[in-house]
């Protein structure tokens, strides 16, 4: 009895295990093959591609993998899981090697950058990067952007927030009319038919728009754009060699309560939390702006005139009473300098792609030429699944800059030191804001040697 | 067809009217171990209840549990506490048997990581995953019933409904809220010729469950400084997806069927029963009524379960031999980690044999005596293709079991029991890439290897005093049982770094009071 029944068990087992197999696909991890290359009409020396940086993003949970290609460049991933990841890539030659490779001298270091974003690799994959150049423009580069704000109840919230920017010569430079740009981009990762592959817009798509060249690579689009004021000479406002301008949004000290300009009293809980502005350079009043696209308008409650500091002139800004840097990482930051053919009263400006019947109320993004860029950050949310597409053309920075705390937390990214000559501090300029920028758990707009972090 | 109020509603009239015919008496039915395990067998079978003369059984237990230990799985809490309420029933009124049960039970969980979802089901995936430790609350309501009728003297239709209302919760950041029901139609009907009783049966079920993983201070759900705060979906055994939805919806349907067959062999009684169950599990990340709805992932699990039970009674002495056996075979399918529902990723087999022998003896003097032993074979196989990781292992436990019976006079009892055992892993196999590694391999899987290759001694004390002095007629008991298992000591792989790794022991221990009715 008992044989017959465990017989009977077990053909009972076996036919539902086999019968439940059948037919059925299995998931297998993928081979992912990196060849690195460059293009050797601008770049015809042997690349030393094992110096490469290599980080790997598994974009599904942010796992992270560091790299290493050999001589030849390759690099060869086995039985990763099938998904989609970002790739960058950061190869430093020092101006010594540079040397040694090409035997003609060099002065700065040379860097060869190149990411890739949202690349679905579920079946085994060739890839190659064609790693380039990008020379810095030189002068003023991007040192700390504030773009966390402090925590919304306890601290001061977006009002905290500023810019610094940091002459990187050993000479005086004047930042009259020097135009700081937050460069936007989809708020979204949504795949449709008016996006580039990585999902951003592409811009070539947008109703009416003009161009020369490539409308996604030559230009930038930008939902705010600051000026420094400059009085005609172009020399009002030097910036000394291995110094500094703070640009705040409002330039009061959020560590002590002030009266807003609705008559209340903004109080804060923990000033610890925030930074005194009183001593910015520049910030922005956004009022006359406002009175300017809306006559009459009410002047927004934390948008405080500070009259010892000089304004921002706004020539565009949407979405925003004051200068509000998104706390959680979706605007780019670049600064320029046009020339005169680019009348900033009247740029070129297009609704974004999507938008296929503009009326009257549709936000035209202003459309800036990107050769006049002097320095670019790409700015990224520290959690995978909460970044946007990039929005900065790769040459002005293949990487971006994350804070690790979060919107709110008091963080900044700032640039790192690379190197001290007589005393003057040389920040890293690699135009990959992954390897060039570092996490200041408080920021810090005063200037000291606390405000750098070293290399 | 019914909500699962009315389920309730029903459930209980018609529980509660079999409590209500509860008669008294039939001691040695709750003496004796072996008696309770064929009562146990019988409750909800009509066709195994055919061949044994006892008309009626009440049985109300309110009982405490408190576990406590390092010696855990990664995805279970350090303490536990849990008190719950069951009563439990049959009664033969003419021609119509009528058996129910009522459980409910509440648990408080402290330091549960890396698992923010229900704890039904250990073999299924698309969960919520952190690995912060936080405490928790758990909560079951489960009613069975069981209505026969004999037809004829030989033939017995009968309906077996079971249903089941859960929910968890989480208390630290992230946040789980996870609400089941459950609920089970089984119509059989069951045949008996001479001494042999046959039934058959079929399952329809359903299941509902949301889940939603919140955050009170969404801070740590947007910065890196907690990484183990940040919550991630798991969707396979390995592969995770970060803040994929704080939304899952199931609904799942059960398919099945058994067979249940009774006899008496001369002085034995034989059980035998085999089922098998097909649950389909349908995940999606937003409700039926919301647009968009359609299937995020799919787990399909098969499952086939036996017993056998040969019981031997003489007035002087019985024995019993139980082999169970339950074997599961899983596997899934999502567009989150291979892009097709139709692809699987997840695989799961798990084998689990218990085999038991017990012989007592001197049943018809005041101190009867019992001795058994009994092994237990698990067996389990998950894996994750994709993601190229997995975790096989097969222990066996041994177990000695001593049991001694007194019965002190006519109104009062004892009976303790003492069950030595010992836990032996007989191969745990661990695969993983270090090229695709994840949170959940790290703190999940490579814990669980630690746990499953782990050998331990532990042992099992229990003991009962019953008494019919404090309420006429009616006995009560009060029980108490501790079972303390002890690791012993392994070495750590280099290779492995999980958060957690389990060690020194685990104790469970039980206080209660039971009313026989």
């Amino acid at each position: 009895m008992k044989q017959k029944l465990s017989i009977l068990l077990v053909l009972f087992i076996a036919i539902i295990t086999s019968s439940c197999k059948k037919n059925q696909e299995e998931a297998r991890p993928v081979n992912v093959n990196i060849q690195l290359s460059v293009d050797p009409n601008k770049v015809w020396f042997e690349v030393p591609y094992e110096k490469a940086q290599i980080t790997l993003i598994n974009k599904a949970n942010n796992s992270k993998y560091d790299l290493k290609a050999n001589h030849q460049g390759q690099v060869a991933l086995e039985s990763i899981v099938p998904g989609v990841y970002s790739i960058n890539v950061s190869l430093k030659i020092s101006a010594s090697e540079y040397t040694d490779l090409t035997g003609a001298y060099r002065e700065n270091d040379y860097y060869l950058n190149y990411s890739l974003d949202n690349q679905s690799y579920f079946n085994n994959s060739d890839v190659t990067i064609q790693l380039i150049n990008s020379e810095v423009a030189g002068g003023f580069v991007i040192k700390q952007i504030y773009y966390a704000g402090s925590n919304a109840a306890t601290g001061a919230s977006f009002r905290d927030q500023f810019i610094e920017i940091y002459n990187n010569t050993a000479e005086t430079l004047y930042a009259d009319s020097l135009l700081i740009a937050f460069v936007y981009g989809k708020t979204n990762k949504t795949a449709d038919n008016v996006s580039l592959a990585n999902n951003q817009f592409d811009w070539s798509k947008s109703y009416g728009i003009t161009y020369t060249g490539n409308a996604n690579e030559d230009y930038v689009y930008v939902k705010a754009l600051f000026m420094i004021p400059s009085d005609g000479t172009g020399k009002k406002y030097p910036v000394l060699a291995g110094k500094s301008i703070v640009i705040a949004q409002t330039a009061l000290d959020h560590t002590k309560p002030y009266s807003t300009n609705a008559g209340t009293t903004q109080n804060i809980t923990n000033p610890d939390l925030t930074v005194n502005l009183i001593n910015a350079d520049f910030e922005v009043w956004m009022y006359p702006y406002e009175q300017k696209m809306e006559p009459g308008r009410t002047m927004y409650g934390s948008d405080i005139r500070n009259p010892n500091v000089p304004n921002m002139e706004t020539i565009f800004a949407t979405s925003m009473r004051d200068m509000l840097l998104t706390p959680q990482g979706k605007d780019s930051y670049a600064i320029l300098k046009v020339d005169k053919k680019i009348d900033l009263n009247n740029l070129p400006a297009f609704p974004i792609p999507t938008v296929t019947t503009p009326t009257t109320a549709t936000v035209r993004y202003p459309q800036l030429p990107a050769k006049y860029i002097i320095d670019a950050v790409e700015i990224e949310a520290v959690i995978a699944s909460d970044q946007t597409p990039r929005r900065l053309p790769m040459r002005f920075d293949a990487g971006a800059a994350f804070i690790t705390g979060g919107p709110y937390s008091s963080q900044s990214v700032v640039r790192i030191t690379q190197k001290t000559v007589a005393g003057r501090r040389i920040l890293q300029d690699t135009n990959n804001s992954r390897v060039d920028f570092k996490v200041l758990n408080k920021a810090n707009p005063y200037k000291d040697n606390a405000s750098f972090i070293d290399q | 067809m019914l909500k699962p109020r009315s389920f309730t509603v029903t459930y209980l009239l018609l529980f509660f009217s079999i409590l209500a015919y509860g008669q008294n008496g039939k001691d040695s039915v709750y003496f004796f171990n072996q008696d309770n395990k064929r009562i146990e067998n019988e409750l909800f079978s009509p066709t195994f209840s055919k061949n044994n003369s006892l008309n009626s059984y009440g049985f109300l237990q309110l009982d405490f549990k408190h576990e406590t230990g390092g010696f855990r799985k990664a995805q279970e809490a350090y303490t536990v506490n849990s008190p719950s309420f069951l009563a439990k029933g049959f009664n033969i009124l003419g021609k119509f048997r009528i058996a129910g049960s009522f459980e409910f039970n509440k648990s408080f969980e402290d330091s549960l990581a890396n698992g923010q979802r229900n704890n039904l089901e250990d073999l299924t995936t698309f969960y919520a995953f952190a690995n912060k430790s936080g405490t928790y609350q758990r909560q079951n309501y489960i009613i069975k019933t069981s209505l026969s009728y004999n037809v004829l003297n030989h033939i017995s239709p009968y309906l077996n409904l079971d249903y089941q209302k859960h929910w968890s919760t989480g208390s630290v950041d992230p946040r789980l809220s996870a609400n089941r029901f459950i609920y089970k139609i089984k119509p059989g009907i069951n045949v008996k010729f001479k001494n042999h009783s046959f039934g058959l049966y079929g399952i329809l079920g359903k299941a509902d469950e949301q889940v939603s993983v919140l955050y009170k201070n969404t801070s740590f759900r947007t910065n890196e400084l907690n990484p183990d705060r940040i919550y991630a979906m798991s969707y396979g055994y390995g592969y995770v997806k970060t803040l994929d939805t704080s939304a899952v919806y199931k609904y799942d349907t059960y398919k099945g069927a058994g067979i249940q067959y009774a006899t008496d062999l001369k002085n034995w009684n034989v059980q035998f029963s085999t089922e098998y169950e097909f649950y389909k599990n349908l995940i999606y990340d937003r409700s039926k009524s919301t647009p968009g709805f359609a299937t995020v992932a799919i787990f399909n699990l098969n499952t086939v379960t036996s017993s056998l039970l040969f019981s031997k009674n003489t007035p002087q002495n019985s024995q019993q031999i139980m082999l169970d056996l339950a074997y599961n075979e899983g596997y899934d399918g999502n567009l989150r980690s291979s892009g097709s529902l139709n692809k699987v990723n997840y695989r799961v087999n798990t084998l689990n044999i218990n085999a038991t022998y017990h012989y007592l003896w001197d049943k018809h003097k005041r101190y009867a005596k019992e001795l058994g032993f009994a092994v237990h074979y698990n067996q389990s196989d998950k894996k994750d293709l994709g993601q190229s990781d997995g975790l096989a292992y097969e222990q066996v436990q041994l177990s000695i079991k001593a049991k001694f019976y007194h019965q002190i006079d006519k109104q009062s009892s004892y009976k303790i029991y003492f069950s030595p055992y010992c836990t032996i892993p007989i191969e745990t196999n661990l695969k993983f890439n270090p090229n695709s590694l994840t949170e959940f391999i790290r703190n999940v899987v490579f814990t669980d290897y630690y746990y499953y290759n782990s050998k331990a001694l532990g042992a099992e004390l229990f003991g009962e005093y019953f008494s019919s002095k404090l309420i006429k007629n009616q006995q009560l008991g009060f029980y108490a049982q501790a079972n303390i298992r002890n690791q012993f000591k392994q070495d750590l792989r280099a290779d492995l770094n999980p958060t957690f790794v389990p060690n020194s022991n685990r104790a469970i221990f039980h206080i209660g009071i039971n009313l026989y009715l």
